[in-house]
């Protein structure tokens, strides 16, 4: 039996484990670096290049690097977040056939499930090389409040990387399995993953056996790269009041920028002062100019501060949703990169009054928790049982545009719930079955998973007929949705299994390009 | 459960344990376990059913398990266990208590789970303090260990990707309860509300989830026990409502009728008669309905309106989807209108319940003709005349389609 790979797909950098042995570790690239940047570039002379290949050349081929396609995918073109990523990105994005956005580099159009899944095929190439065997089984994880279109989205990908995906989790549960391994004594524990692009918070109990989830929240558009941004934007005013200078029409003095505040935001993370040289960044009729700056962890905490502090609000409302109070707190796990931030340590222990847990790597800690799932999924020998929550609530559009909510989020899946429902006509004879999920009470607010009519209702006054719908979801997450006519018996369903945007034909038309690709490589 | 099914001689008797049974055993509920302390072989049958801190039906039950189970010996009865008795109230799972019949062991997962799985599902509609093996009165720290040690057992992941054929969806249903049971009973709100309704939580059945059927719901809402006087008021309304029904009825006002009728089952739910006359009522609105109709729909076929004629004959076939009268001329409405696949299935849905009217079958052959089906447009006018030989019609078109044909050949 082959092994199966955990992996942890960020924003910015992505993250392969194995189980050996009983052990999860950390698989490093050929490099050396058990981190890649999750970045794909098409260069110059038409080379595709991916991980610590396409980094290196970002900045003088910033309209052929993808990066952060993670806050794209499952996403409305029209969605804020996409229009936001438009006018942050150097790289361009347009409007795919079914209103997804695609990016294009190098005069070619990948869709962002291609992306990822060009990604994800690094990762298991990189486990394939370190286990010298071929690897088909993954575990992946997505920030936790993905919704359906999302996750599926990320199946595609893993599909489209030619890995046969066990199980989508998500990121703070799997940070959990990994703190929770090995560990006997009943605890209530909070993971706190700020990464790249994504902020999550979830609240998990632990005991014998059984690690369960008791509420997840969070922010999908969230995490370092804003810091970045607030560091170059920082240094973009203080040029142009220092030299006059408007950096932000050029998108290689940008790309250069983004490079050197996210080295710094580093850099600060262990000292008070970083220096941030920037020479022949522009030049005018004087000659060129340089970019010489001191920046001090006053300013940028000062910068970020908001940031920081507004993720508290997530953390309340997660506080809520699973009944706990700071006291019920025993471990504070911090996870992602971001988290390395001494504002966020501070901000996190004044919250919770205790320090948060040391035992963790907060880059490594998601993709061994993923890898630790996959090896009990297919594993005998029962390790720990993961009782997962769904993170948004489903329900149906109902009369008035509102939101009827049928499974709450935050409920123990797999789930079936059912109400009963009626018509808003007299001798209305249809009715139609809006799947949704989302948390606004307005239809229009959430994201559409599907719809179905359910015909043949035998006409009677308004209010009377009763049409049962029931939502059903199964272990592996998939949702279904059927309604029923109570009087008459007669049923309509919906599995919610087609809201990616590619179809199968796409995903394979796609795998045979990369394949053939793969092919060319070699010659 | 029939609590006559125990017979006299057997409740005067009293159950003493049987050789070697170790009660620490078992896994009894406090109130089970209650009651088989008090088996002492001195306490007859019938006082136990008074004593035994539950419904006489209940300590039946329990007490016929347990018999089953050689836990206990009736002396000098008769007896034999009672057929189809597989709920086990110990829960052990003792083999002949589910249908060994659905143990299969080829699949990967272990025989004695399979048992387990089998009879926790036989057990789904016991109530969801059972369900759990918890007591109905068991705090919230016991509600949570049973539930995730149950979790640890019966969640689907534990054989994720496994064969373990039917005991997939077997699992995911016993999970789900188990799930459902935690969730209400950890609840207090939704747990005093459980208490609240004693009917209500016995009637939750397997499968379905927390939403009741409409019959449990208007128990639900109405009182259990109402006063004689109040419920005589009840009935005499509901007559008068019933009264009015027939009036409006007679009357040609099915609307009206219809409501009346409702409120008079309102008031009455029991009366069959109330019931009989509404499904009555329907369905002469339904048949109004559908006759006015199809009248429409046939008055704009006549002014060539093929698309409001279809319109009208597709809202008909809602009420009545198996009309074919109504399929027929909606058939030959699609077909004027281009929409052959749909014209194809009108006119087969006709002929699929009354294949014998010769109309039908030349409906269907006009179909076939304009989809260039010759051959089976031929052999269905053929049928149409030999149920109708005067069909001049199809007569013509038989001759028609022959002649074309012989053409067509000749010229080939």
């Amino acid at each position: 039996m082959s092994r199966v790979i955990g992996i942890d797909l960020g924003t910015t950098n992505s993250c392969v484990a194995v189980v050996d042995n009983g052990q999860p570790a950390v698989i490093p690239n050929t490099g050396g670096y058990k981190t890649t940047p999750s970045m794909f570039a098409i260069s110059q002379d038409g080379k595709r290049l991916v991980g610590h290949l396409a980094k290196r050349q970002a900045i003088t081929n910033s309209k052929g690097t993808v990066f952060a396609a993670k806050r794209l995918i499952g996403r409305r073109f029209d969605s804020a977040e996409v229009q936001k990523s438009i006018d942050l990105c150097p790289y361009e994005i347009v409007r795919g056939p079914n209103d997804d956005p695609r990016t294009k580099i190098g005069g070619k159009t990948f869709t962002c499930p291609e992306i990822s899944g060009i990604i994800l095929r690094e990762m298991k190439r990189v486990a394939e090389e370190y286990l010298g065997e071929p690897v088909q089984e993954a575990v992946i994880t997505v920030p936790a409040h993905f919704n359906d279109t999302q996750r599926q989205c990320t199946q595609d990908a893993g599909k489209i990387a030619g890995l046969d995906v066990l199980r989508i989790i998500n990121e703070p549960t799997a940070a959990a399995m990994a703190y929770g391994l090995g560990r006997r004594e009943d605890e209530t524990i909070i993971v706190y993953d700020l990464g790249g692009g994504t902020f999550d918070v979830s609240i998990l109990e632990l005991s014998e056996g059984v690690i369960e989830v008791l509420a997840t929240s969070g922010h999908t558009f969230l995490g370092g790269e804003d810091l970045d941004r607030r560091v170059v934007s920082h240094l973009v005013e203080w040029f142009q009041q220092d030299q006059g200078i408007d950096l932000r029409t050029d998108t290689m003095a940008l790309q250069r920028l983004k490079d050197a505040a996210e080295k710094a935001k580093c850099d600060l993370s262990l000292r008070d002062t970083t220096e941030i040289n920037l020479p022949f960044i522009a030049s005018d009729a004087e000659g060129p100019k340089h970019l010489n700056y001191t920046l001090t962890r006053e300013t940028l905490e000062e910068r970020v501060d908001d940031i920081i502090q507004g993720t508290l609000k997530s953390v309340q409302q997660c506080m809520e949703d699973a009944d706990v109070k700071v006291e019920d707190i025993d471990q504070v796990i911090l996870v992602g990169g971001q988290t390395r931030m001494p504002l966020v340590q501070r901000v996190v222990t004044d919250f919770f009054g205790q320090r948060p847990h040391k035992g963790v790597n907060p880059d490594e800690v998601v993709a061994l928790g993923s890898a630790i799932q996959g090896s009990n999924l297919i594993d005998d020998s029962q390790g720990q049982l993961l009782l997962d929550v769904t993170p948004l609530s489903l329900g149906i559009g109902t009369y008035g545009g509102h939101f009827a909510r049928l499974i709450e989020r935050n409920t123990t899946v797999p789930v079936a719930k059912s109400h009963v429902f009626t018509t808003t006509r007299d001798n209305q004879s249809a009715v139609k079955i809006r799947v949704l999920q989302g948390e606004s009470g307005t239809a229009l607010e959430n994201d559409l998973l599907g719809e179905f009519v359910l015909q043949g209702i035998r006409p009677a006054p308004k209010g009377e007929p009763e049409v049962e719908v029931t939502f059903d979801i199964d272990a592996n997450g998939i949702v279904s949705a059927s309604a029923r006519d109570l009087a008459t018996g007669q049923e309509q369903s919906l599995t919610v299994n087609t809201t990616g945007t590619l179809s199968e034909e796409e995903i394979s038309q796609i795998i045979e390009d990369h394949d053939l690709y793969e092919v060319t490589l070699k010659e | 459960m029939d609590l006559g099914a125990v017979c006299e001689e057997d409740l005067g008797r009293s159950p003493c344990l049987a050789a070697g049974c170790d009660a620490t055993s078992l896994r009894l509920s406090p109130t089970e376990g209650y009651l088989f302390s008090r088996i002492d072989g001195q306490t007859p049958w019938r006082l136990l059913r008074e004593m035994g801190g539950m419904a006489a039906d209940d300590v039946d039950l329990c007490i016929e398990t347990w018999l089953a189970d050689d836990l206990i010996k009736l002396a000098g009865s008769a007896r034999k266990p009672r057929a189809g008795l597989k709920r086990s109230r110990t829960g052990v799972v003792i083999p002949g208590r589910i249908d060994e019949g659905e143990i299969d062991e080829s699949l990967e997962i272990d025989v004695e789970m399979q048992r387990r799985i089998l009879d926790l599902q036989s057990r789904l509609d016991a109530g969801y303090a059972e369900i759990l093996g918890v007591s109905p009165d068991a705090d919230g720290k016991a509600i949570k260990q049973a539930y995730r040690a149950l979790s640890r057992d019966f969640h689907p992941d534990r054989y994720f990707r496994k064969q373990i054929g039917g005991y997939e969806a077997r699992l995911e249903t016993v999970f789900k309860k188990v799930l459902e049971a935690y969730e209400l009973l950890s609840d207090p709100k939704s747990r005093r509300e459980l208490q609240k309704g004693p009917s209500s939580e016995k009637q939750a059945s397997p499968g379905r989830t927390s939403s009741p059927t409409p019959i449990e719901r208007l128990r639900q809402r109405m009182p259990f026990r109402i006063s004689k006087s109040i419920r005589n008021e009840r009935r005499a309304r509901a007559r008068a409502f019933y009264e009015s029904a027939r009036t409006w009825a007679e009357k040609g006002h099915p609307l009206e009728a219809a409501s009346s009728i409702r409120l008079a089952i309102a008031f009455d739910p029991a009366e069959e008669l109330y019931k009989t006359t509404f499904a009555e009522i329907q369905a002469g609105f339904s048949d109004g309905k559908v006759a006015d109709l199809l009248q429409a729909s046939r008055e704009w076929v006549k002014v060539d309106q093929m698309e409001q004629g279809l319109k009208q004959c597709e809202e008909a076939l809602l009420y009545r989807p198996h009309d074919p009268d109504l399929n027929e001329t909606a058939a030959r409405c699609a077909l004027v209108l281009g929409e052959q696949s749909a014209a194809f299935e009108y006119a087969e849905r006709a002929l699929e319940h009354s294949p014998d009217v010769g109309r039908y079958h030349r409906t269907l052959a006009r179909v076939l003709e304009e989809s260039g089906d010759k051959k089976h447009a031929i052999c269905e006018l053929q049928r149409a005349l030999e149920l109708d030989g005067r069909d001049g019609v199809a007569r013509e078109m038989l001759e028609n389609l022959k002649l074309r044909r012989v053409v067509n050949g000749g010229s080939e």
